[in-house]
Order: C-alpha cells, then structure tokens, then sequence
C-alpha cells in the first residue's frame, strides 16, 4: 500500500516534470528588421545592420531553447523589394520591422494578422491610445507599434552667434514665422561666413519629403487629408508650396537639392555651407552625434530643435512617425502563433522599448516605457512641443500612400528647375494622385 | 578560319615615294586616333581608379572640394569594417560558386542547344530559338514572383542550385553559338559524317574543338552574368552567409537612414571587383582569339 | 502531310536531343514562371495572393491611356537605345581595327582597359559614377574647373550633372556606354582575327590603300559579327535600369524615367504586379519588333 502511495507520488511528479518539456515542440520563428537603428548610442559594439536585432533574439533563444529565431536584416530599398515579393509568393516573415507607411498596406491588402485577438489586453492599455488608433485598418489592428520619431527642424545656431545672428534663431518659444525665417536665412546667407545654402533639403527622392512637406504644413495646407483623400488642390497647399520656391529660387536652399543623397545634406550641415536642415532627436543625437565623434564636422556645431515656421495665424505642429511590428498571416498552429506573440511582445516589451528608443533617440509606444532619455533636455522639449503644437497629419495608412508618395519628388523637381510653376505641379500632382487612388 | 592573326604589312617596297608618302600620312593619323583611344581608355578607367582611392578615404576627406585625389591620410577602417566580422570570404565563395555553375551550365547547353541551332534543320526550330531569344528581351522583375513559389515548393531557397537554376540557359550564349555554328564550313561535317562518325562523335571530336573560342567567349560572359545578378540573389538568399559578394557589399553600405558611407562603400565595390579582374585577365587568352560569329560566310 | 511531318521530326531527331539540355531546364525554370508572369498583366495584383482578380485589359488601357510617366519612360528608353548602341558600335569598330595590329601585350592594355566597367557589377560602377557627378564634391566637376571647362560652359559656377534635365540623360547614357563597349569590342577583334590576310595582300596589290581596304574588305566581312553586336546592345540597352535605380530615380522631373524603372518602382516596389507585367509584355513588343528587323537583316547576311 505505502509502496503504492510512493509509485503513485513518483509517478505524478514525473508527469509533471515532462508535461511541460513535451509541450516544448521546436518552433522556428522569421523575423525581418528594418535598419533603422544604425549605430546606436550606448551600444557600439554594434556597428551593421541588424546586429543588435541578432542580439535581442539571441537573449530570446536562451530563455527557450526550443524556439529557434532567423533574423535578417533589410536595408530600405530591400525592404521595399525583398517584402511584397515574399508576399506575393506566399512567404513573407513570421515578424517584420517596418515603419506604418508601408506596414499598413500590407495591412489595407490584408495580409497581416488581426493582434487585437492576440495580444493581452494590459499590452494593448499600455500603448498610446493615439497610436493604437493610427495602426486599426478596417478594425484590425495590423501591426504593434514599438516607437515614433518626430521631424522637426534642426539650427546650427553656433552659425548664427558667429554672424552675430543669434537672436534671429527663435530658442525662447521655439516658434518662428515665415517672415521670421525668410529674414534668419537671407541674413546667415548675406553674413559672408560660409553658409551658402541657409537650409539644406532633397527632392532627388521621396526619402526627403517631410523636410519638404513642412512648409506646406506650416502654411496650413495639407497633403493628406484626414479622410485621406489628397490636399494638392488646397490653396494653402499651394501658398506653402510657393514660399519653399522663392526659397530655393534665391539660392536659400542648396542648388543641388534635386539631385542631392541625405549624405549630401547632412555634409552640407556639417561643413557649414547649411545651417538649417529637418530632423528630429535621431538626427540631432545620431547623426550628428556620430558625425562629430567620427570627426566629420568641421565647424562649429550648437545644434538646436525649433520647429517649422508657419505663415502668420497657422501653428507648425511637428511630423511624427510610427515603427511597428506586424505579423504576416501564414496560417501557422495556435501553439505556434503563441510564440510568435511570445516573442513579438518580448521584443517589444517595456524594457525593450527603452533600450531601443534610448539607443535611437526616438519616443516609445508604451507609456510604462516612461521617457527614456529623461535628463536629455531636448527629449523634453520636443515631446513638450508635441503635446503644445500637435502632430501634422502624414498620411502613412492611407491607401496608396506609397504611390502618391513617390509621385511627387518629379514635379517638385521640376518646380525648381523652372519647368513648371507651383500651380502646375499641384494641378498634375491632383490628377495624378486621383488616377492613383482610382486605381 | 585563319590561324594567324592578320598585320597590317609594313614592308612596303622602298622607293615607291607616292605609295611612302601616303603611308606616312596614315602613319600620323594613325597616332594621331591611337591616342585617342588611349585617352577613351584611361577615361574608362577613371572610375575604377577613384573607387579604389576612395576605399582609403573617410568620409569628411571623400565629401571634401576640391577633391583629395590621392587621401593624404589613407585609412583602413573602410577594409577592415569589409574583412573584420563579416563573412566577406564566404561570399566571395558563394559568388564563385554561382557565377561558375552558372557558366559551367551555360557553356554545355549554349553549345549542344547553338550547334542544333545553327547546323541542324528539324521541325521548330525557329519557334524554339525565339522563345529563348526572348527571355533575353524581357527583365527579369517578371518572372521573379512565379520563380519564387517555385524555388519554395523545390526548398531552394538560401541554396546554390536555386540561384544556379534559372540561369541553366544563357539566351545570350546560345544566340552567340548559334552564329558560330553557322560560320563552319557544312563540308567539315559532312566530310566526318562520310567518314562513319556517329552524331555523338561528330560532336564530341568536331564540333567541340572547332568551337572552343566561343566556348571561352561564352564562359566568360555567362561567368560576369552570374556575378553581376543582383535582384535574384538578393531575394533568394534570406540568410546572411548566402549572399553573394555583390548583394552582402550593398548591404554593407547602407548604413541608418538612407546616408551612405562612401569610403566603405568603394572598399566593397574594390573588393568585388578584384577577382573578376583577375578571371578576365587570367583567362582572356581562351577567348580573344578568333570567335568569329559567322565572319566567313560573309 | 502528317507523314511528312513526322518524317522530318524523325530525321531531326538528333537536333531534338541536342536542344533538351537546353530546353528542359528552360522549360521549368524560365517559359513556365515567364508564362504565368506575364498573364499576371490580366490581373489586378497586389500583396495579397487571395485578392488577384482578373481585369482582362484594364491594366493595359490604364497603361496606355491614363498613365502620366509611362509614355515619357518609353520615350527615354528609345533615347537611350539611340543614344548608346549607334555610339558603341562606332567606338567599337574604331578601337578594333586601330588597336588590332598591336602586339598581344599592348591589346591587353585596351582591352583590360574597355573590359573594366563590364567586370565592375552595374550596382558598383553607378555608386562611383554619382560620386562622380556630384554637383558640391564631384571629380567632374574638379576636372573641369581645373581644366578651365566650368568657366566656358557655366560661368564658373558647379554643374549639376544628374540635377539638369538637359545633362541627367545624356550623364547616365554616358554610363551605360562606359560598360557597353567591352563585349563588342572583343567581338569585333575577335572577328577581325577571322578575316584572312591574303585578302588584304590581294587588295594591296590591286593598288588598294588602308583606307579603301577596310571599306571593301574588313567592314563587309565583319558584318554578321557587327549585326550580332546591334542585336544584343540593342536588347541590353532597352532593359536600361541599374542607372537609373542608383543614380537619379527617374528624375529630375521624370527626365530619365525608364521602361524597366517603371516596372521596378510600380510593379515591384508599388506591389502592384499586374501592372507591371503589362508594362513588360510592352516592352517585349517593341523590343521584338526591333529585334526581329535587325534579326531579318543579319539572317540574310548568313544564308
């Protein structure tokens, strides 16, 4: 009987002990990154393309050594390649990292799984309600979102103490007119101390456009409507439109804006010949940050954040953009799709977030993510111009943003090369993006 | 076919002053065009010669104006960010290996698919030789979805054979050996057929020999055209050591936010450049040599 | 009739098993994905393969009557076919037949020299070209500075060689030739080895001079070698993308948009690949056309 009893005992706990290692089925999970975390501030031993994704999922096999992770890592012309391919085919990834203007059309098509049904609802409470908003498609929620970065402009203003301009740089409200910063930019040109081009952009691709589309923004007009239909007939689009062409028409914007790369732009700020150019805390923590310690500035460099300037009775709020997560729908077993959730929310878990966006300079999706670069005071200032000024609408989940996206750099083109008038670029951009959305 | 190369005569008979006068005028025209092409080639090789300067340039020296032709601190960090942690030996391995199936493959199926072609009469032949003709006309965006859910349900994806196997057929190198098939003389094979040569004989102790220009012709070719293959390799390959060197260089240069590295971009464009300047090199002799593409029959 | 037929199956039967190494793999891997691409052009086609419906000619329609860059691409890609074959064809015969008569050693140098942007892949030699060309930092632009250029042409101020619509073209179509003249050129030297001397001495003694031989002699010889070279350039230079993808995108202002760009940044990028695979089976029409008059005259010269 006793004996019995001990088998009986023996034999439970070894039930228990292997139920939970039969469970354990090998798992392979794909997971694709984008490269947007390039040389990450606090982590430089990762210095190429998806090394630190490699790392997070490393962490990841270690704490389940059944679950094997395929990380691969797609440079942006890649993503814009490799993907739809896969899709179309009918292998895309388990998880991609990408940013919401091409996750959701993925999601518009379709092809994404519905995470409203996956995730725990504490997770979904814990994003931005405003985020979770901007990722619903059709009442899906098609990707997780994990940060956003914001576009905002950047002032070189050691450039302007050096030409004794400096109170022509707005540093107290961070808020400045066209007006105001017509007269900043003919001033620092007209100053003779190396800057040619005040502000530095590219229209050479659609990579460019927010530095671009801000000004028509800050006009008040629009290039996504809210119902996303588009804004070229606007005609505060075009007034922002014509103040971007009278600058670059007196060489306040760099002449070779139509063909320039982003490193054309970033070495016309680091050399001086521009002292102005779009970015947000990536820019200035990243690129910048980086560019001096590898030596490649040359001048001077007090960099600070202000935002677009706005024509009179407008308010510039700032460009922000989401990074997400989406998994593709590939028709794979509960026990599998818990996995994959199981590592989409380890790789997107608070402390991930904070890792990520601290090494980024970016602004996370959890709020119990907190703010990450707390004693950072631009961090600061800019989350509080966001909050002041609001966000501009960029249209990255409205179908056909691709599309539209990349009709336009042909016509500003032209609108600088004195081939078309700003009114002719809005008026074949409307048709255009109308052919596009009929579609 | 002539075994020695033609040279223009230089012996003309002295004393002819009409006939010297006139060949000392070509004489200086003639300098006077081969220096310019040899302007026209050290132009052709600006590029290459500044991609390799550029390798030793960092970035704040390779953006400067006016330009530092030769860097006057050269670097190697380009190099070693190249070498040091990243498989780049592997994917020159691959790449050899890919670019010299493909031309292995290439060779045997443009020469017994070119010498049918071009020596033989049957049923279809001209519908089959335009059908591969015109896989040479369209791009190869095309048919790189349906070629994809092939290579799925074959499992070939990050494998040699899956980015061998649609270069199996060279169009290029069949159209090239079917014009020098019809450049043989017919008498040559009917000569050996008289002689009791089996169809299998006639092309193993003839027709091969008779067109080993054109096999090195097409072997070189087939070899760059596998090299050079980007977008399938790219899509093919999801696992960073199945790159090949092209495709792993280009991911090796973007680096963040569209900005580009110019001086590790140039150390990889260097690196994959040099083995494909050594096979040129090497091997150019096979080749150079008489592949006539239907000189004879003029 | 059927009889007949298979008579001559029969008798060709040998040509039947030199073709299969070729046709075999060909048939698996390129006509039967290149079928179903192409009937992808009666599609609407996106990401999502369960959403592919049939639209019969609507892309085509779309293509030919609504598209605002699709007319422009063809018009570009004609450009550059007319700009870069004629071009490299006439460099080619020059540079054969002057370098021909040099010793071995000598030809490497040229020939290394011509074969060098074929063997540097596209993808590269476009990256070191638009550094080339930058406007703010370019070589070009330092070469002709130095060289007094910039102040004939431009008043001393940078040019801004792939920013101009006038220039971008003609800058990317200089590129293409760059890489386009190995291939011939050792063809063309190849088929000059093929011409024999007594023809040459014959001439000469006829009281021929260089000039008159190679009008009478060489040029009509290397014919079919030299309409092999304009049918291949011709189909490379109309699939023209590489350039355009790394150096300019199409623009400024569309002025180097491309067939083959368009069916890259719609049919791919843009996912829709219906569309693209309409833009495609386009090309291949005009491409066939031009092919089969240049194929026409260089079948004539053969048989």
């Amino acid at each position: 009987m006793k004996h019995l009893q001990l088998l009986f005992v023996v034999a439970a706990t070894l039930l228990l002990l292997l139920a939970p290692a039969q469970a354990q089925e090998p798992v392979t999970i794909t997971y694709w990154t984008d490269p947007a975390l390039a040389q990450p501030i606090s982590l430089p031993q990762f210095t190429e393309l998806a090394e630190f994704e490699t790392w997070q999922a490393q962490q990841f096999m270690e704490m389940h050594p059944h679950v094997t992770i395929e990380v691969r890592g797609l440079d942006w012309p890649d993503l814009a390649t490799v993907v739809p391919t896969a899709l179309a085919a009918g292998d895309p990834p388990d998880i991609l990292k990408d940013y919401l203007g091409r996750t959701s059309g993925y999601g518009v098509e379709g092809v994404t799984v519905d995470l409203f049904g996956h995730l725990p609802q504490e997770d979904i409470d814990d994003l931005l309600p405003g985020l979770v908003q901007l990722y619903t498609i059709d009442g899906a929620l098609h990707a997780m979102p994990t940060y956003f970065w914001n576009h905002a402009m950047i002032v070189n203003k050691a450039l302007f103490d050096q030409a004794g301009l400096g109170d022509m740089v707005p540093v107290d409200d961070r808020d400045w007119t066209f007006d105001d910063f017509y007269a900043a930019a003919t001033a620092i040109k007209a100053a003779d101390i190396g800057v040619e081009f005040p502000y530095t952009l590219q229209v050479a691709s659609e990579q460019g456009d927010y530095d671009f589309h801000a000004f028509i923004w800050g006009a008040g007009g629009e290039i996504w409507n809210p119902d996303c239909t588009t804004g070229f007939d606007d005609p505060k689009t075009l007034a922002g439109l014509e103040f971007v062409n009278q600058l670059y028409q007196e060489g306040l914007i760099n002449s070779d804006a139509t063909t320039a790369a982003y490193a054309d732009q970033t070495n016309n700020l680091f050399t001086g010949k521009s002292a102005i150019m779009g970015g947000g805390m990536g820019v200035l923590n990243n690129t910048i940050g980086n560019a001096i310690k590898n030596g490649e500035v040359t001048v001077d460099m007090d960099p600070v954040i202000v935002t677009y300037p706005h024509a009179e009775g407008e308010v510039s709020g700032l460009g922000v953009g989401p990074s997400g997560f989406a998994v593709f729908d590939k028709g794979r077993s509960d026990y599998e799709m818990e996995w994959v959730v199981k590592f989409l929310l380890f790789l997107n878990s608070s402390e991930s977030q904070v890792t990520y966006t601290q090494n980024n300079s970016q602004f996370p999706a959890r709020a119990s993510a907190g703010v990450p670069l707390e004693e950072d005071a631009n961090y600061a200032l800019t989350l509080s111009l966001i909050q002041e000024r609001g966000t501009e609408n960029l249209g990255l989940a409205c179908p056909g943003f691709y599309e539209v996206r990349i009709s336009q750099p042909p016509h500003w083109q032209a609108m600088f090369l004195g081939q078309e008038t700003p009114q002719q670029a809005l008026e074949a951009l409307n048709a255009e993006s109308e052919f596009i959305l009929d579609m | 076919m002539a075994a020695t190369a033609y040279k223009p005569s230089n012996s003309l008979l002295p004393g002819d002053e009409m006939l010297r006068r006139r060949y000392l005028a070509g004489r200086w025209l003639r300098y006077l065009a081969l220096a310019f092409v040899v302007i026209l080639a050290l132009i052709l090789l600006i590029p290459i010669v500044w991609m390799i300067l550029g390798s030793f340039k960092i970035q704040r020296v390779a953006l400067a104006y006016p330009p530092e032709i030769i860097p006057s601190n050269p670097v190697m960090d380009n190099w070693e960010r190249l070498l040091i942690g990243r498989p780049s030996m592997r994917w020159l391995l691959n790449s050899l290996v890919v670019a010299g199936g493909i031309a292995i493959f290439g060779v045997i199926t443009s020469t017994c698919a070119g010498y049918a072609f071009g020596k033989k009469d049957f049923p279809g032949r001209t519908i089959f030789f335009w059908m591969i003709l015109m896989t040479m006309m369209l791009p190869r965006q095309i048919y790189i979805i349906p070629l994809f859910v092939l290579m799925k349900s074959l499992g070939w994806f990050n494998s040699y054979q899956g980015m061998i196997a649609p270069y199996i057929v060279y169009p290029f190198g069949v159209f090239l050996m079917r014009q020098y098939m019809q450049s043989i003389p017919d008498e040559l094979l009917e000569a050996a057929k008289m002689d009791g040569a089996s169809e299998l004989q006639l092309f193993r102790h003839i027709v091969v020999p008779l067109s080993r220009p054109a096999i090195g012709a097409i072997a070189i070719f087939a070899f760059m055209a596998g090299w050079n293959d980007y977008l399938w390799q790219l899509v093919l390959a999801t696992d960073e050591l199945w790159l090949t060197l092209p495709v792993g260089v280009a991911k090796l240069t973007a680096s963040g936010v569209g900005s580009i590295d110019i001086g590790v971009s140039m150390a990889g464009a260097t690196f994959a450049v040099i083995p494909m300047l050594l096979i040129f090199l090497l091997f150019q002799n096979y080749f150079i040599k008489g592949i006539t593409v239907g000189a004879l029959k003029g | 009739m059927l009889q007949q037929f298979a008579a001559r199956v029969w008798k060709g039967r040998w040509a039947y098993l030199f073709i299969a190494p070729a046709m075999i793999p060909f048939a698996i891997f390129t006509a039967y994905p290149l079928v179903q691409g192409l009937l992808l052009s009666f599609y609407k086609a996106g990401v999502n393969r369960d959403k592919w419906t049939y639209i019969g000619l609507k892309n085509y329609n779309n293509l030919l009557t609504r598209d605002p860059v699709f007319p422009t691409a063809i018009k570009n890609t004609f450009l550059f076919v007319l700009g870069v074959v004629p071009a490299a064809m006439v460099i080619c015969l020059f540079v054969a037949v002057l370098i021909y008569p040099l010793s071995q050693r000598k030809q490497t140098f040229f020939r290394a020299a011509f074969y060098m942007p074929v063997v540097s892949a596209g993808v590269v030699l476009a990256m070191v070209w638009v550094y080339i060309y930058s406007q703010e930092y370019g070589l070009l632009n330092y070469l002709f500075e130095t060289l007094g250029l910039l102040d004939l042409l431009n008043n001393g101020e940078k040019i801004g060689w792939l920013a101009q619509t006038n220039t971008a073209l003609l800058s990317l179509a200089i590129v293409v030739l760059s890489w386009s003249l190995g291939q011939p050129l050792i063809l063309f030297l190849a088929g000059l080895g093929a011409i024999p001397e007594p023809l040459y001495d014959a001439a000469k003694i006829d009281g021929a001079n260089s000039w008159q031989a190679f009008w009478k002699i060489t040029l009509p010889l290397l014919r079919p070698t030299m309409l092999f070279v304009l049918v291949v350039l011709t189909i490379a230079v109309f699939q023209v993308f590489v350039v355009v993808q790394l150096m300019t995108l199409g623009g400024p202002a569309n002025a180097t948009q491309t067939i083959v760009y368009r069916i890259w940044v719609t049919g791919i990028v843009g996912a829709k690949f219906g569309y693209g695979s309409a833009m495609a089976v386009i090309l291949l029409a005009i491409v066939s056309v031009v092919a089969i008059v240049q194929f026409k005259l260089l079948d004539r010269q053969l048989t």
